[in-house]
C-alpha cells in the first residue's frame, strides 16, 4: 500500500515536472535563439544536417546563378578520408543564407557545387517562442509527425500514408474482432450498472411513498437529473475499461503489445488506435443509458436534444477524454494494482463528478463547487446534461467544450508519454 | 557482393540509473543479404539490447542502426516493415486464434483480406499448424507457440528476421524442428540474426557468428574460422579428491610452453592447451598423486574458443 501511494505520487509529480521540463527545454532553446542570431551562419564545410525534430527533408532547389550572390567561401578537409570540401555561403535573397558543399576532388578545377539544401520549414532556433510553448505543452511535434505521415511527401524513408491507414485500420479490424467475438458480455459490462441504478433509484424508490430521499429539493424529479450523469460514468467506465485494463495487463505478464508495437506505425498512432477504439466503445455505452431511461423510470425522464450539434460533440469529446484517462491509467500504474486504481480513483472522481447532482446546485458548499472543477468527469456530465436535458441548469455550453479539450489534450499528452516510455526504453 | 541488409556502427547503449549499466558498448555488425547470423554470448552479454535496438523497441545512446538501408531510430515505423521479430516470450494475441493472429498481422501490415487470408493459410500449412487453426494461444505447447511466433514474424515477408533464444525452453524435438524452419527460410533467402547461447546452435545453424560478452563483439567470422584461429586449443578438466600441492603443479604447469592457462577450480584443476604429445601423460601423472577421479577432454570446438575468450563457463 505505502509503495503505490509512492508510486501514484511519484507519477502525479511527474506530471508538473513534465511542463518544467518542456519551459526549461524552452529556455534553452532561447538562449540558442538569441546567440544564433548574434552570430550568423558560420560555414561549416559540412552539408546542412537536417534538423530531425522537424522531421522535414531539405527541398533540393537549383537556382540560376543571376538569383544569388556569392558571399563567403571556404575549404576544409574532411576529417575521415582526407577528401578535400569546399563550402561556400550564398545569398538568395528569398531565403537568406544558404549552405553549399562541394567534394573537391581536383584541386585543379572548379568543383562541382551540389544544389543549395534549404529546409523548406524554419529551423527550431528561429521559430516563435510563443508558438514553441504551445507546441511542446500539446505535442504538436506529433501532430506535425501525424500531419507528415498522412499527407506528407512520401520521401525515401517515410512511412507511405497507404501503409499508414491500411496498418492503422487492421489495428482497428483486431478491436473490433475481438468486441465483437464478446460482443454480449461487453453489454452486459455496460449496461448492468446504469440499470441496476435506474431501476432502483427511479422505479424502486419512487413507489416506496414519499419523497425520494436522494431527490429531495432537485426541484425536477430524480430519473432527469441522473440520465446524464449515468451516460457520463458509462463512458467513463468504458473507456477504463477499454484501454486501461487491457493495457495493464499487456504491458505486464502477457507482453501482448509486443506485435502491436512492431506494426509499420508510429508508436503515438498505436496509442491513438486504443484511444478511438474505445472512444466507440464508450459512446455506445452512452447511447445505451437512453433506452433505459426511457422505460425504466416511474416518472418519465425530461429529455430533449435542442442542439444535435452539440451532443455529437460532447459525446465524441467525452469518449476520447475517457479513452486519454484509460492511456494513463493503463501506462503509468502497475498492473497488481489496477483494482487499488479503482477504489481510490474511478470511484471518488465518479461520485464528486456532478453525475448525481448538477453542478449549479453546489452553490451552497462554495469549497466542494469550486474544487470538483478539476475533475473531468464533472464536465463530462455537465455536457450531456446541456445536451440531453436542458432543462436542468447547467454550465455554459463554451466552458464545457473548452474543459473537455483542455483535458483531453491534457490526459492524452500524459497517457502518451507514459505509453512511450513503457513500450520505448 | 551481397547488399548488406543490416548495419550496425559503433552501437552503445548505457542505462543511466542507481547503477550506471553498460549493456552494449561499441558493437559494428553487418549482415549480407540471405545469411544467417549468430549472436553468441552467455545471458547478459548484451545480445537481447542489441536485438531491441536493431527492432525500434530501445533507442541507442550512440550508434547507429541501418536495416534495408533505413535508420530506424530515425524513421522506426518504416523500419519495421523490413523486420520480423520473434521474441524470447511468447507474445501471440491471446483474445485472437492462431489463423487470427496471423491474419491480423498481415493486415497490420497492409495485406488486403484477400491476401492476408491467402497468406495466413499459406503459412498454417508450410509450418504444419491446419489442425490448429482454431486454437488459442493458450492452448498450444511451447514449441508450438514457437512455431506461430515464427509464422507470424515472416508473415509480412521481412527482409531480415530477428530470433531472440528461439530455442530457450524448448523440448529437443521442438528445438530439431525449429532448425529445420529456420534453415528452410535460409534457402528461401531470408536473412536472419539470432541470438543463443547453445554452442550446438550456433554451430549447426550460423554461416558467421559474432561472440560478445560485456556488450562488445570479441570475434567475428564464420564458426570453422573461429575455431581454426582461436580454438586450436584443448580444454583438460580434471576432479581431483585432494587440492593440496595444488599450487605448485599449476605454477609448473604454467611454465611449458604448449600450455596457455592452468587454473585450480573448486573440485580440481582446468588446463587450456595444445594437445601435444607430452602433456596429457604429464597431467596424469602429476594429477595421479593428487587422487585424480575424473579427467574430461575438450577438442577444439565452439565452446573452447567462447571459454579462450571470454574466460568462463557458459552461464545458463
Amino acid at each position: 500500500m505505502n509503495s503505490f501511494l509512492q508510486k501514484s505520487w511519484k507519477s502525479l509529480k511527474a506530471f508538473p515536472q513534465m511542463l518544467l521540463h518542456d519551459l526549461e527545454m524552452l529556455t534553452n532553446d532561447l538562449g540558442n535563439r538569441a546567440s544564433a542570431n548574434s552570430n550568423p551562419v558560420t560555414p561549416s564545410g559540412l552539408p546542412n544536417q537536417p534538423n530531425h525534430m522537424l522531421s522535414a527533408q531539405p527541398a533540393i532547389v537549383l537556382m540560376s546563378d543571376s538569383q544569388r550572390s556569392e558571399v563567403n567561401e571556404t575549404s576544409v578537409r574532411s576529417e575521415e578520408n582526407q577528401t578535400p570540401v569546399r563550402s561556400r555561403v550564398i545569398q538568395i535573397p528569398a531565403w537568406g543564407e544558404v549552405n553549399q558543399t562541394a567534394v573537391w576532388a581536383d584541386e585543379n578545377r572548379e568543383p562541382v557545387w551540389g544544389e543549395e539544401n534549404r529546409d523548406p520549414v524554419p529551423t527550431e532556433a528561429n521559430r516563435n517562442p510563443f508558438l514553441r510553448v504551445i507546441e511542446r505543452l500539446l505535442r504538436l511535434d506529433l501532430l506535425r509527425d501525424a500531419w507528415e505521415t498522412i499527407i506528407g511527401h512520401n520521401d525515401e524513408g517515410r512511412l507511405n500514408s497507404e501503409i499508414f491507414f491500411k496498418s492503422f485500420l487492421g489495428l482497428f479490424q483486431r478491436d473490433l474482432r475481438v468486441l465483437t467475438r464478446e460482443f454480449h458480455t461487453f453489454l452486459l459490462r455496460v449496461g448492468m450498472q446504469p440499470l441496476l441504478f435506474l431501476f432502483v433509484f427511479t422505479f424502486i424508490l419512487p413507489r416506496m411513498g414519499g419523497a425520494n430521499p436522494m431527490a429531495s429539493g432537485a426541484g425536477v424529479d430524480f430519473g432527469t437529473i441522473i440520465l446524464p450523469g449515468l451516460m457520463a460514468v458509462a463512458i467513463m467506465f468504458s473507456g477504463i475499461a477499454a484501454v486501461a485494463l487491457p493495457l495493464s495487463s499487456e504491458f505486464g505478464i502477457t507482453r501482448e503489445i509486443d506485435d502491436r508495437v512492431m506494426c509499420p506505425l508510429p508508436l503515438w498512432a498505436v496509442a491513438l488506435e486504443k484511444v478511438c477504439f474505445s472512444a466507440i466503445q464508450s459512446i455506445i455505452a452512452a447511447l445505451l443509458v437512453i433506452p433505459m431511461a426511457y422505460y425504466v423510470p416511474a416518472v418519465p425522464v425530461r429529455a430533449h436534444v435542442a442542439n444535435w450539434f452539440l451532443l455529437v460533440i460532447v459525446l465524441i469529446l467525452a469518449s476520447l477524454l475517457a479513452g486519454s484517462l484509460g492511456l494513463v491509467i493503463g501506462s503509468t500504474v502497475n498492473p497488481k494494482q489496477i483494482g487499488l486504481v479503482f477504489s481510490i480513483i474511478v470511484v471518488p472522481i465518479t461520485f464528486l463528478g456532478c453525475v448525481y447532482y448538477p453542478w449549479a446546485r453546489l452553490g451552497t458548499i462554495p469549497w466542494v463547487k469550486y474544487g470538483v472543477l478539476f475533475n473531468p468527469i464533472v464536465y463530462m456530465s455537465e455536457g450531456l446534461r446541456a445536451a440531453v436535458t436542458p432543462s436542468v441548469a447547467h454550465m455554459p455550453w463554451w466552458a464545457i467544450l473548452l474543459a473537455l479539450l483542455f483535458f483531453t489534450a491534457a490526459l492524452s499528452r500524459w497517457g502518451l508519454r507514459g505509453f512511450m516510455g513503457r513500450v520505448l526504453s | 557482393m551481397k547488399a548488406l541488409i543490416v548495419e550496425i556502427e559503433n552501437l552503445t547503449k548505457v542505462y543511466e540509473s542507481k547503477l550506471r549499466v553498460v549493456a552494449v558498448d561499441g558493437i559494428d555488425l553487418e549482415l549480407k543479404q540471405g545469411e544467417i547470423f549468430g549472436l553468441l554470448g552467455p545471458n547478459g552479454a548484451g545480445k537481447t539490447t542489441t536485438i531491441s535496438i536493431a527492432t525500434t523497441r530501445t533507442l541507442p545512446t550512440t550508434g547507429s542502426v541501418r536495416i534495408a538501408g533505413i535508420d530506424v531510430v530515425q524513421h522506426p515505423a518504416h523500419a519495421r516493415r523490413f523486420i520480423g521479430v520473434v521474441p524470447q516470450f511468447n507474445t501471440l494475441d491471446r483474445s485472437l486464434t492462431v489463423f487470427e493472429n496471423l491474419y491480423f498481422h498481415c493486415r497490420y501490415f497492409g495485406f488486403s483480406h484477400a491476401d492476408a487470408k491467402s497468406r495466413s493459410l499459406e503459412l498454417l500449412t508450410q509450418f504444419m499448424l491446419s489442425e490448429r487453426k482454431d486454437a488459442y494461444p493458450a492452448q498450444l505447447s511451447g514449441g508450438l507457440a514457437q512455431r506461430v511466433q515464427i509464422a507470424r514474424a515472416i508473415a509480412h515477408r521481412p527482409t531480415v528476421l530477428f530470433l531472440d533464444e528461439p530455442s530457450a525452453g524448448l523440448d529437443p524435438q521442438s528445438r530439431l524442428a525449429m532448425w529445420s524452419i529456420v534453415e528452410g527460410l535460409h534457402a528461401e533467402g531470408i536473412t536472419v540474426l539470432l541470438t543463443t547461447h547453445y554452442m550446438e546452435e550456433a554451430d549447426r545453424l550460423a554461416d558467421r557468428l559474432a561472440i560478445i560478452d560485456h556488450g562488445r563483439a570479441l570475434a567475428i567470422g564464420s564458426p570453422g574460422k573461429l575455431k581454426q584461429t582461436f580454438g586450436v586449443q584443448t580444454i583438460f578438466n580434471l576432479k581431483l579428491n585432494s587440492q593440496q600441492g595444488l599450487e605448485p603443479l599449476v605454477a609448473r604447469l604454467k611454465a611449458r610452453e604448449d600450455v596457455t592457462s592452468a587454473e585450480a577450480t573448486f573440485d580440481g584443476l582446468r588446463v587450456i592447451g595444445a594437445n601435444s604429445d607430452g602433456l596429457l601423460p604429464e597431467l596424469v601423472q602429476a594429477a595421479a598423486n593428487l587422487g585424480l577421479r575424473d579427467m574430461q577432454i575438450t577438442e577444439p570446438s565452439l565452446e573452447t574458443v567462447f571459454i579462450q575468450l571470454t574466460g568462463r563457463d557458459l552461464r545458463e
